[in-house]
């Protein structure tokens, strides 16, 4: 695991440690590849990864095509709790799910500036973890 | 006065100065007295809303502790096809808890005694976390089930100080409801001095390392301060222990261009052989690993040891900001409502009293 990676696991778990309520965290590609998750046994990080793009997709459509302006989030509410996707950049998307306490307003608050440091990450040149 | 709640008042705030911090019993205070109708909105981590009627609290709800719709649905004692159903036809109006009753669904008495239960759970979440502030909305219609409590604030009060009390007692082993992720222990059961009741059967088969007091409470659907308790007494017994940060992220990095930074690793004690010591089979770690306790500062929550209240009259009148107050002041400061660094109950500064 290089650099980029500890500190992209870093700032999910930091997420998650920060906002009560949330269960599971993944980072995936716009395509729905996962790039990292901090999941429970109860959900499959790919499974995650995948339906969170195909919704952020549809969504990010739906704004078009009904002139509803660029997508912030989706957020879907269950009786049991939330699937709430963000879009990091146009590359790539944060899923986060999370059970029926969760402060959705200050998860959106908190995000935001992970949301710039994971983009930040993906895009920056990679760095080889040093040995030894 | 017990040593949990031994605050003292929050230092008082220039009116030109940054956010006021008011602790919960100052907040309450005022609405009770003068028998106002609105919600108190306590920010910080985990916060909640308080719900008035002419004084008396309708409501407590909170991030950090499962509302009463969430211990009637997972819990079963409401099916989900059921509360669809009851919302449906009792939405619109507001009705949805007379819909439960009608439908033969809940006695009365027994949604009341649930709806009370997650109000007192509500307000003990709020105080075990960081208070960061309070604001008053007047005037605003609160409760989804619309259930008829009239809580007294300063019963409410002085229960909130009961378990807190009883919960960071001396003898027993501190915890954050929401910050420390439990695991079972190697031979769990063997530990066990209590019987294996049901609640704690289901306690050991959700904790995973993962999984925090108030996680546990949302997934039984029962109430963080039963679950919260239990899982006090399982620790204190060796049945449970502190699951150990495999990695701390330590605090955020710097701002995007500047150099990134770990936080100092807080790895926790660990024996001869290198593996954490409450996988060793000897005395678990939280016994040793006093970092990871609670960090309760005095001042956060306003609680007083005197409780019962004085009365209104003698106490000293803060004055809550609205809505728009706070708008003006936040806009004004825009560091002012910036969440600190430690969103937990162990947080810097904000707790309502030391263990």
């Amino acid at each position: 695991m290089n650099t980029n990676d500890e500190e992209l696991a870093a700032e999910i778990r930091r997420l998650r440690d920060r906002v009560v309520g949330i269960t599971d965290i993944a980072v995936a590609t716009a395509d729905g590849i996962l790039i990292t998750a901090d999941a429970d046994d109860m959900v499959n990080p790919d499974t995650l990864a995948a339906l969170s793009a195909a919704t952020l997709g549809l969504a990010r459509r739906a704004g078009d095509v009904l002139g509803r302006g660029g997508l912030q989030q989706t957020v879907a509410q269950f009786n049991h709790g939330y699937v709430i996707v963000q879009a990091v950049g146009e590359l790539a998307l944060l899923a986060v799910l999370g059970d029926a306490g969760l402060d959705v307003t200050h998860l959106h608050r908190e995000s935001q500036a992970v949301i710039d440091r994971i983009d930040h990450l993906l895009t920056a040149p990679r760095e080889p973890a040093a040995h030894g | 006065m017990s040593a949990a709640l031994s605050a003292a008042p929050p230092p008082p705030q220039p009116d030109n100065g940054p956010v006021v911090t008011l602790g919960f019993a100052e907040a309450l205070a005022p609405a009770a007295g003068e028998r106002l109708t609105g919600l108190l909105r306590v920010t910080g981590s985990p916060g909640g809303v308080v719900a008035f009627t002419r004084g008396v609290v309708t409501a407590v709800t909170s991030p950090g502790a499962p509302d009463a719709v969430a211990l009637l649905l997972r819990s079963g004692r409401i099916t989900e096809a059921d509360w669809a159903d009851a919302v449906k036809a009792g939405a619109a109006d507001a009705r949805i808890g007379a819909e439960l009753v009608a439908r033969t669904l809940l006695g009365a008495t027994e949604l009341r005694a649930i709806c009370q239960m997650a109000a007192l759970d509500g307000a003990f979440a709020i105080a075990a976390g960081r208070i960061d502030d309070c604001v008053l909305e007047r005037d605003t219609a609160a409760s989804w089930l619309s259930v008829p409590l009239d809580i007294e604030p300063e019963w409410l009060l002085a229960e909130t100080e009961r378990r807190l009390a009883a919960l960071f007692a001396p003898r027993r082993t501190p915890i954050s409801p929401f910050r420390d992720r439990l695991v079972p222990t190697p031979g769990a059961a063997e530990r066990s001095k209590g019987p294996v009741t049901e609640l704690r059967r289901e306690i050991l088969r959700h904790l995973n390392g993962r999984r925090s007091c108030r996680d546990v409470a949302f997934l039984l659907g029962r109430g963080l301060y039963a679950v919260t308790v239990e899982i006090s007494l399982m620790l204190r017994e060796g049945v449970v222990a502190i699951h150990p940060a495999d990695d701390d992220p330590g605090p955020p990095p710097a701002p995007l261009g500047g150099p990134a930074r770990h936080g100092p690793s807080r790895d926790r004690p660990r024996d001869a052989s290198g593996d954490p010591a409450w996988e060793a089979g000897g005395a678990p770690g939280w016994e040793q690993d006093a970092d990871r306790l609670p960090r309760r500062a005095p001042g956060a929550s306003g609680f007083r040891g005197d409780l019962p209240l004085r009365p209104l009259s003698h106490r000293p009148r803060l004055r809550l900001r609205t809505l728009a107050e706070k708008d003006a002041r936040t806009a004004g400061d825009p560091g002012a409502g910036a969440p600190a660094d430690d969103a937990t109950p162990g947080g810097s500064g904000q707790e309502t009293g030391e263990p």
